[in-house]
């Protein structure tokens, strides 16, 4: 009798049965075909994870492969000390609340307004979502191109108004981030737009009805009924852009590379130069990991928020 | 009953929630974290025919900052007179290369001729043009993820150090083909060479010239400046703000060429970035009169929005007519006075990088390297070869893509033919300095960028400027262990 035949009769018959059952059951073949995309999952996300986490407690520079150690915690202990650092925080939070702020107030009117029956209103729907279908990058270059001094639309616009149409809006450190908020509430307020316009068209025209019978003005009624009862997808929302937005990188970097200075340097982007520009791989990822705590409490806010408003309804 | 239901539905929700949470923070992550090169284990070959492959850095390089500046180049040989490598067709025929550039005038230019490689070798090449945006990116994640996916790869000089450990050391290959390096002029030659080893083949070396509006300058009686301050002073003559005539432009904005303008400034006015014991030199009443020079050229002859222009800006405003000067590099030349818009392109002369207390310009030269992971190394050294050849060379000039590092082609008739800024270009090689050959190169640059940048657009005074870069350098410096 081979090892092979000793180890299978060796099984006890309760675990073979067991074994059987296990085989012939519908989580059996869910596990069969979850597996693939689970070890993929798994091999894509995991391992840069790991790999950055391990990376951030080293001394690893790209220029000096062979000079590659440990540092214990002192990547990160540079990170929170670097002036660099806290400016990139604060503009980062910055950018967030503003950019976040204003495309929701946006998106909410946008969608309050054209959540109603009148002629053209696909047209026009489709018209709001198209900065939606643009790649960052290709935003980033249409701007610089609008922001041009000289013969940017944007600067000739201006110019109508009495703005110098040579000012330098990009490289200005006063207008620069206002100017890249910008670019970022024309992207993504139809994200918000979209996702208010789905929220306020799920909800029974019944309960608005009755609200205007009992005699609530068209405002009472967006802010008494609509909002309260959109309030967890606004959250969701929130959640998703300011994330999002928390990570903003490819627009900036088209249109000010982080400049004037440091005015537009964000965290990614902090990150990005450490690894790409200075090689720095090890304080590179202890940035990306502070990036993660931040985004996870950002989140982890959010989701409690949205939880106890369940709750309470 | 409605007690599950409610339950259920609880749970579900707040599954939804956690898994929407934990996908957006894993997006987060992934997005944050830097790419995952897997450490180099390449060994160094020993055989002459396999270079070693990675040189590592045992002790911090003595930079050339600190050497003297300018190195005149040696005298010019008579045209064609260098012997060529032996070529070794064998080697490379059925070859297919591929090669990672940056995609512009110089990757449109090559693409015109490579397919004679075909014909004259045997061998293939296939471009892959890189925005000059992402191609250091792309560089240092294919080479040192040691991918193989590139047989070869154009380098700039600044990089060539941090990049070494992963090119193949090409000084074995020099010495076994007896290549012509006496032809090359050796200010750029130097340009391939890290520590003494041969990394990279120069073949597009480039200065900076001045470009100027020789009918503004001769209606007003005014000759071409040699001194930035004589510049300014023409300027101030010759620009009309109002009809947006500008004095000069130049690159403001926060963008390694703003970097690189600081950094002329403070040579040109005698300082040295780094001392013998890598401190920064420039903190004196010199590097503040450097910054001051900068902030008052930007002030008072730069265009208006000048911190919003970008290199095509800068060559648009030359061809089109709106700057008299433009300090610029060489290789750009063609790209001006054969742009489709160009309206003054016959009113526009050329001469030497300007000076102060002393005439110099940032050398920058493109080399040609072989990743060390390159499955295909000798046949990649036959293309370099070919590639780099006199004839090579010139049509490299005649593709428009830029300028020769061979004595034989700078001399030669067909290139001055081909070049309208020989004269200019020649002057400045001379005066060319070499960048400091650090690895933490883009560290030191990204500072002089940064404090540059806030310099023109008026965030910090030109003293603050001088003093604050002084004190980042100096953390560089002492970081990467140079200092005594």
């Amino acid at each position: 009798m081979s090892t092979a035949e000793r180890v299978s009769t060796d099984k006890s018959p309760g675990a073979r049965a067991t074994w059987a059952r296990f085989t012939r059951s519908k989580a059996f073949s869910g596990y069969l075909f979850l597996g693939p995309s689970l070890i993929l999952t798994l091999a894509i996300m995991l391992y840069p994870l790991v790999f950055s986490l391990i990376a951030s407690t080293e001394h690893y520079l790209l220029a000096r492969p062979n000079e590659r150690y440990s540092v214990g915690l002192e990547n990160y202990l540079w990170v929170i000390q670097a002036p660099s650092f806290l400016n990139s925080v604060g503009i980062t939070l910055l950018f967030t609340v503003v950019a976040v702020s204003l495309e929701f107030l946006l998106g909410l009117s946008f969608a309050a307004l054209l959540n109603k029956e009148f002629r053209f209103q696909g047209i026009i729907r489709v018209i709001m979502m198209l900065p939606l279908f643009l790649t960052p990058s290709v935003v980033g270059l249409i701007f610089v191109r609008l922001y041009y001094p000289g013969d940017g639309l944007v600067m000739l616009f201006l110019n109508l108004f009495g703005v110098d149409r040579n000012f330098p809006l990009l490289a200005s450190p006063s207008t620069a981030l206002p100017s890249v908020i910008l670019v970022d509430i024309w992207r993504t307020t139809p994200f918000m737009f979209l996702v208010m316009l789905a929220g306020m068209q799920s909800i029974s025209p019944e309960i608005q009805e009755a609200a205007s019978i009992d005699g609530a003005s068209s405002w009472q009624i967006l802010r008494n009924v609509t909002i309260p009862l959109l309030m967890p997808l606004i959250l969701i929302a929130l959640t998703i852009r300011g994330m999002d937005a928390f990570r903003e990188f490819d627009t900036i970097m088209l249109l000010t590379g982080g400049g004037p200075g440091q005015a537009t340097e964000v965290i990614s982007m902090m990150a990005y130069i450490l690894a790409f520009r200075i090689y720095d791989v090890g304080r590179a990822s202890a940035v990306a990991w502070v990036i993660l705590l931040l985004v996870l409490v950002f989140s982890i806010f959010f989701v409690k928020k949205l939880r106890d408003m369940q709750m309470s309804a | 009953m409605s007690d599950q239901v409610s339950k259920r539905s609880s749970f579900s929700r707040r599954a939804l929630l956690g898994s929407l949470a934990l996908a957006a923070v894993g997006t987060a992550i992934s997005a944050c974290a830097p790419a995952a090169p897997p450490a180099p284990t390449a060994k160094p070959a020993a055989e002459p025919t396999k270079p070693a492959a990675a040189a590592a850095p045992a002790e911090p390089t003595k930079p050339a900052a600190a050497a003297p500046t300018a190195q005149p180049a040696q005298p010019a040989q008579p045209a064609g007179s260098t012997a060529e490598a032996a070529m070794n067709p064998s080697v490379a025929k059925g070859k297919e290369l591929h090669l990672l550039c940056w995609q512009s005038y110089k990757s449109d230019g090559m693409a015109k001729w490579f397919p004679k490689y075909e014909t004259e070798v045997g061998g293939k090449i296939i471009i892959d043009a890189v925005a000059s945006n992402t191609l250091q990116d792309k560089q240092i994640v294919s080479l040192s993820g040691r991918t193989g996916e590139y047989d070869l790869t154009t380098v700039d000089e600044p990089y060539v150090p941090a990049f070494s450990p992963y090119l193949t050391e090409l000084s074995p290959y020099v010495k076994q083909d007896k290549f012509p390096v006496e032809d090359w002029v050796p200010v750029m030659w130097d340009a391939g060479v890290y520590e003494g080893k041969v990394y990279c083949v120069p073949f597009d070396p480039n200065v900076q010239i001045l470009y100027y509006r020789k009918d503004l300058l001769d209606a007003k009686g005014i000759k071409v400046p040699a001194k930035w301050s004589e510049l300014y002073d023409a300027a101030m003559k010759t620009q009309d703000r109002d009809k947006e005539l500008w004095g000069i432009v130049i690159m403001t904005k926060r963008d390694p060429q703003t970097g690189i303008n600081l950094w002329t400034f403070i040579n040109c006015w005698g300082n040295e970035i780094f001392d013998a014991n890598f401190k920064p030199a420039f903190v004196n009443d010199k590097g503040y009169a450097a910054a001051e020079f900068f902030k008052k050229l930007v002030d008072n002859i730069a265009p208006k929005g000048h911190a919003g222009y970008d290199y095509a800006g800068l060559q648009d405003a030359m061809a089109t007519g709106k700057s008299v000067f433009l300090f610029n590099w060489a290789s750009v030349t063609l790209s001006i006075i054969q742009a489709k818009n160009a309206t003054v392109a016959d009113k526009i002369g050329f001469a030497p990088a300007l000076g102060e207390e002393k005439q110099l310009t940032m050398r920058g030269v493109w080399s040609m390297g072989i990743p060390a992971d390159s499955k295909n190394r000798d046949a990649a050294w036959e293309f370099t070869k070919w590639f780099t050849s006199q004839e090579g060379q010139q049509r490299y000039v005649e593709g428009g893509s830029g300028n020769s590092c061979r004595f034989s082609v700078l001399d030669s008739e067909r290139f001055k033919k081909a070049v309208p800024h020989a004269v200019a270009l020649a002057a400045s090689i001379k005066v060319a300095k070499k960048r400091p050959i650090f690895k933490e190169y883009d560290d030191i640059l990204n500072q002089l960028n940064i404090f540059a940048s806030r310099l023109t657009a008026g965030e910090l005074p030109p003293k603050d400027t001088i003093d604050g870069l002084g004190k980042e350098l100096d953390a560089i410096m002492k970081k990467g262990g140079y200092q005594k």
